[in-house]
């Protein structure tokens, strides 16, 4: 899988490189609109993460002249600028997702994948994970052959832990993407807590690859 | 400014001049009757009393030809204009005076002009009467009257009018100047110039105007460019430094205090994120960088946001009652509404306890959001000013603020009310 970082600030360009290179991904970056310009041009590419803001021109732009070619590149727009505008602009303009900055790398992690799957795996949109299966779209889960019940945020935060799967991902990232608010409005993460210890007891023998690490977060691990 | 404007009298420039036309027209002519019925009747009595003297400096000629008492009797018969009485019958006026007299063969009397002159004819005093009708002058009079309030009639109107035409005309540019500056919108791209006149204060006007419009602008652009380059400039040293802490935490040799540690930072980045966006979403909307020309349904919209916000209730075991008549719907900007009723009810869930029961009540004139909880510490009328904060407060005290200020943009109020152990939040208008 190849993915194109295109954002100008290095520091944040070169740690999504660094935390989406564990999930087994090529990740190249650009900083300006005319090196990710080159780049498309030259190579096709899974997904494509595209700042607006970005030296040299507007991100939008860059979506216009690739949904112009009939590029069928992924773009995922990752914003400073949390506008509604802008949102709806970029899904018009047929971006495949829009996430404001900042983000959790774990989040990101996981609209990569969505989109992806979305437009790679046509049909079968399954994830496999040891004796785990998920089935995305129908939402079903099958464990060592045996469909699992689960709630509707037992399923999302299971998604959530197997797109980050052998990352930690922080609490702090699982309430965000679990409740769509900020994590600042919880007074405590006791029902994460409640999730986490649920999923793993109907996960039968698959719930003991949940690590709890203390102090942080929580982590799928082989 | 709205107020400004309406002040209950106000009228158009145009009504404004020709009403003062037409009131000062009236009072003229009001005036100018009576006056021209006087003078005109001094003038036409004037001529009468002229006549009558005249008459009278030559009675003494005819005086000469009188030598009997017959000729006396038959120049009292041929001349109807004069009446010869003995002097001792009669009260003597030195000047002509006007007199009600039957006339015979006609009905009523008629006015008449007398003169009096004295003279001694066949050795007895006499006292001669010339008179004259004042008919004619009635009939004359009343002609030029009809005739002048005909003139006047048509002055007047031709008086306003013309005035209305030509105020009309010259005031064009004027309201061509008006409507520029009621259609000038800070959003729009380009500023068009209101119409050329040749006219020098209208010129100066548009100038002045066409400055002004550019200078707001520029403000306007200058303000919002900063409001966004400042949150673009934060948000992306936060973005790098979540994404650091997200890395550290991947690493394997972390302790269980370093990890806490990382955790803190995490909390703290958040505030930093939400403060920087609710800042650039409040000078947003003071830009008005936003229409308000959707219509939705507030039962929907709650209900939207009840959903979304249903894991943190969850996560606090509430519960959510919702009542709402059927299609209550309002115009305005959706988006930003549902941002209101977020922040209510996201307040809601805050303050409150575990297992408490939250209600929206949504009526045709009024929502009401309603938590059970302690009365506040904090002043009432200070709840929605910014930055202000109750104990145990989570958020930056932005919530309600950006909260009140929606609901002014929708012309509606937003109240709180502590009543029967419940904070109710009311929107209505």
């Amino acid at each position: 899988m190849k993915l194109l970082i295109i954002e100008d600030e290095q520091e944040l360009a070169q740690s999504i490189r660094e935390y989406l290179q564990k999930e087994d991904y090529r990740c190249e970056i650009a900083f300006t609109v005319q090196e990710g310009r080159e780049k498309i041009e030259c190579f096709d590419y899974d997904c494509i993460l595209l700042d607006i803001m970005l030296p040299g021109g507007s991100g939008l732009d860059l979506l216009e002249e690739l949904k112009k070619d009939k590029k069928m590149d992924g773009v995922i727009i990752i914003s400073a600028k949390n506008s509604l505008e802008d949102r709806i602009f970029s899904l018009k303009s047929g971006a495949d997702d829009y996430l404001a900055k900042p983000f959790h790398l774990a989040e990101l992690s996981a609209r990569v994948q969505s989109v992806i799957r979305r437009r790679h795996l046509q049909g079968s949109n399954e994830i496999f994970f040891h004796n785990l299966t998920i089935d995305v779209p129908a939402k079903t889960v099958i464990v060592e052959g045996k469909e699992i019940n689960l709630t509707k945020t037992e399923f999302d935060l299971l998604l959530f832990l197997v797109t980050n799967k052998g990352r930690v991902i922080s609490k702090n990232a699982i309430a965000e993407h679990l409740s769509g608010q900020s994590a600042l409005y919880f007074d405590n993460y006791d029902i994460i807590y409640t999730h986490i210890k649920n999923l793993k007891r109907k996960l039968l023998s698959m719930g003991s690859h949940i690590k709890t690490i203390y102090g942080s977060g929580y982590k799928l691990s082989d | 400014m709205a107020e400004f404007i309406k002040n209950g009298n106000e009228m158009k420039l145009l009504n404004y001049t020709s009403v003062r036309y037409l009131l000062f027209t009236a009072l003229i002519f009001l005036i100018s009757i009576p006056v021209f019925y006087v003078v005109l009747n001094r003038i036409f009595i004037h001529a009468i009393d002229r006549d009558l003297y005249q008459q009278a400096g030559e009675i003494p000629l005819h005086q000469n030809h009188i030598r009997s008492e017959s000729d006396l009797a038959l120049w009292k018969t041929l001349d109807n204009d004069l009446e010869i009485i003995p002097a001792d019958s009669v009260k003597f006026l030195a000047g002509p005076f006007t007199e009600q007299r039957t006339v015979p063969g006609k009905e009523g009397k008629q006015d008449f002009r007398i003169l009096q002159k004295k003279i001694h004819m066949l050795g007895k005093a006499y006292v001669v009467q010339i008179k004259s009708s004042l008919i004619e002058k009635e009939d004359l009079v009343q002609t030029i009257l009809l005739i002048q309030l005909s003139l006047f009639f048509l002055m007047l109107i031709g008086a306003v009018g013309i005035n209305y035409f030509i105020n009309k005309k010259v005031w064009s540019p004027f309201y061509n100047t008006l409507f520029f500056l009621k259609n000038f919108d800070l959003e729009k791209t380009a500023i068009g110039m209101p119409e050329n006149t040749p006219i020098q204060e209208f010129l100066q006007l548009n100038h002045s105007v066409h400055q002004l419009a550019v200078g707001v602008r520029n403000a306007y652009l200058s303000q919002k460019e900063f409001a966004e380059n400042a949150s673009h400039e934060l948000q992306t040293p936060l973005a790098v430094l979540r994404s650091k802490l997200e890395l550290l935490l991947q690493e394997k040799s972390l302790s269980q205090s370093q990890s806490m540690l990382i955790d803190d930072m995490y909390k703290v980045i958040d505030q930093l994120e939400i403060l920087n966006n609710n800042l650039l979403f409040l000078s947003k909307m003071e830009n008005s960088q936003f229409a308000f020309n959707e219509r939705f349904d507030i039962g929907q919209v709650a209900a939207e946001v009840a959903d979304e916000l249903s894991f943190m209730m969850d996560a606090k075991s509430q519960k959510l009652t919702m009542h709402h008549d059927t299609n209550v719907s309002k115009s305005g900007n959706k988006s930003l509404f549902k941002v209101l009723i977020t922040n209510l009810l996201r307040n809601a869930i805050q303050h409150s306890a575990k297992g408490s029961i939250i209600s929206i009540q949504i009526t045709e004139t009024h929502t009401t959001i309603a938590n059970p909880g302690e009365p506040l510490n904090i002043n009432k009328e200070s709840i929605f000013n910014r930055f202000t904060k109750g104990e145990n407060q989570r958020g930056n005290g932005l919530g309600l603020a950006i909260a009140q200020k929606i609901a002014t943009l929708h012309h509606l109020r937003l109240d709180y009310a502590y009543r029967e152990g419940r904070h109710e939040f009311h929107i209505s208008g």
